[in-house]
């Protein structure tokens, strides 16, 4: 059960970035604040307006201290094809094929053994701050992510619609 | 490619006419030897089997006619169904094509571009839709009462082929050549069946004439089992 304030599950899934197929461990991002995406499938017709809008802001998450991680059931292979037919995308896509981290993070559907749009902000102490559970139709905004990345990071009480 | 649809419609029709046929030849075949294997007389039979015969080809033509408006509506309402579907989650619509693609051994990058492609052109993306993911075709016959005659009208030939002999013979030979009058003309009908689909004639008649042959021993066998009186 995922808790806010509590220390997410770890995980270490294989993954692509840049080209670059490597493991990726959620001990290596410890000190750094962690964007999780969690999105159905590559080749897919809303998924890419994530994970396109992730890549366009993906320089000033950077720029806040976080790092971003993109996470699908699809093999590495796929999300190598997928990352080019999309121009190419500088953040990490892990694989989790046999869904066990999707489970872990209560982002996988049953039914079609896919995960689920689900986004989690996760703290320098791995522990959670933030999440989201989208509908399958509903995309999700990685701009309304940025704000609330840069909310959390402002240490204040911030009301809805807050701008930095 | 209009016209190669009205030919492969026409083509689709052989399924009234073999079933028909075929129906009548076993149904007729089996029920006359039956009556024979229980010691029925020869008007008994005759008259038994014109009587099988009308009221064979009527139910058949009229269960082929209300089947086959039966599964057109029923299509027709899926077809609806995915339509509101598909103007509500347009998106599930696309990435389920996708699936049925890639089920179909295109590369997942290809059918997402094959649909990228396609979904510009929503009725076009709607047919493959139908076709691919619900496994309908629109390419079905759509003249019921046509497919309904066929039907009777095969039935009743069948059937007619196999009472024949009982008009000009009597007793075990008008069954004999009830028998040998039907097993030709079962094999005419697989053969003509295996020729217009490009199968084997010789195996595709003897398959029908096997068939044919273990119904009318049933038939015969379950006659012998009843009482004469």
């Amino acid at each position: 059960m995922l808790t806010l304030g509590e220390e997410v599950p770890s995980f270490s899934l294989p993954g692509i970035q840049r080209g670059d197929i490597k493991d990726f461990r959620l001990t290596d991002y410890r000190g750094n604040w962690l964007i999780l995406f969690f999105y159905p499938e590559d080749f897919s017709f809303i998924c890419p307006t994530e994970v396109m809008g992730f890549q366009r802001l993906y320089s000033q998450y950077r720029t806040l201290g976080y790092e971003v991680l993109g996470i699908s059931t699809d093999g590495v292979e796929t999300h190598r094809a997928w990352a080019e037919e999309l121009g190419g995308i500088d953040y990490p896509l892990l694989s989790d094929i046999d869904g066990k981290v999707c489970r872990q993070y209560q982002a996988f559907d049953q039914n079609s053994q896919r995960a689920v749009r689900a986004t989690f902000i996760i703290d320098p102490r791995a522990r959670l701050q933030y999440c989201l559970y989208s509908n399958l139709n509903v995309g999700r905004s990685a701009e309304e992510t940025l704000r609330v990345s840069q909310a959390l990071l402002s240490g204040r009480q911030c009301p809805a619609d807050w701008r930095p | 490619m209009r016209i190669k649809q009205r030919q492969l419609e026409r083509l689709g029709r052989i399924r009234e006419i073999v079933f028909g046929m075929q129906d009548g030849f076993l149904a007729t075949l089996g029920f006359v030897a039956g009556f024979y294997g229980a010691g029925a007389g020869h008007r008994a039979i005759l008259i038994a089997g014109l009587v099988e015969m009308a009221a064979g080809a009527m139910s058949m033509g009229a269960a082929e006619f209300l089947s086959a408006k039966a599964r057109r509506q029923v299509y027709e309402r899926a077809v609806r169904d995915e339509e509101r579907r598909f103007a509500d989650e347009p998106y599930l619509a696309h990435q389920e094509l996708v699936h049925a693609l890639a089920e179909e051994g295109v590369s997942k990058d290809k059918a997402y571009r094959i649909v990228k492609l396609l979904r510009e052109e929503e009725a076009s993306f709607f047919k493959t839709f139908q076709a691919k993911v619900l496994g309908l075709s629109a390419g079905e016959t759509e003249n019921h009462l046509l497919g309904g005659l066929l039907m009777g009208g095969s039935y009743a030939i069948g059937a007619l082929v196999v009472l024949l002999p009982f008009m000009f013979l009597y007793g075990g030979t008008a069954l004999a050549a009830s028998m040998i009058m039907s097993a030709l003309g079962l094999f005419g009908l697989g053969a003509a069946k295996g020729y217009l689909a490009r199968l084997g004639i010789w195996k595709s008649g003897l398959e029908v004439l096997m068939i044919a042959t273990a119904a009318a021993l049933a038939g015969y066998g379950f006659g012998l089992l009843l009482p004469e009186h």
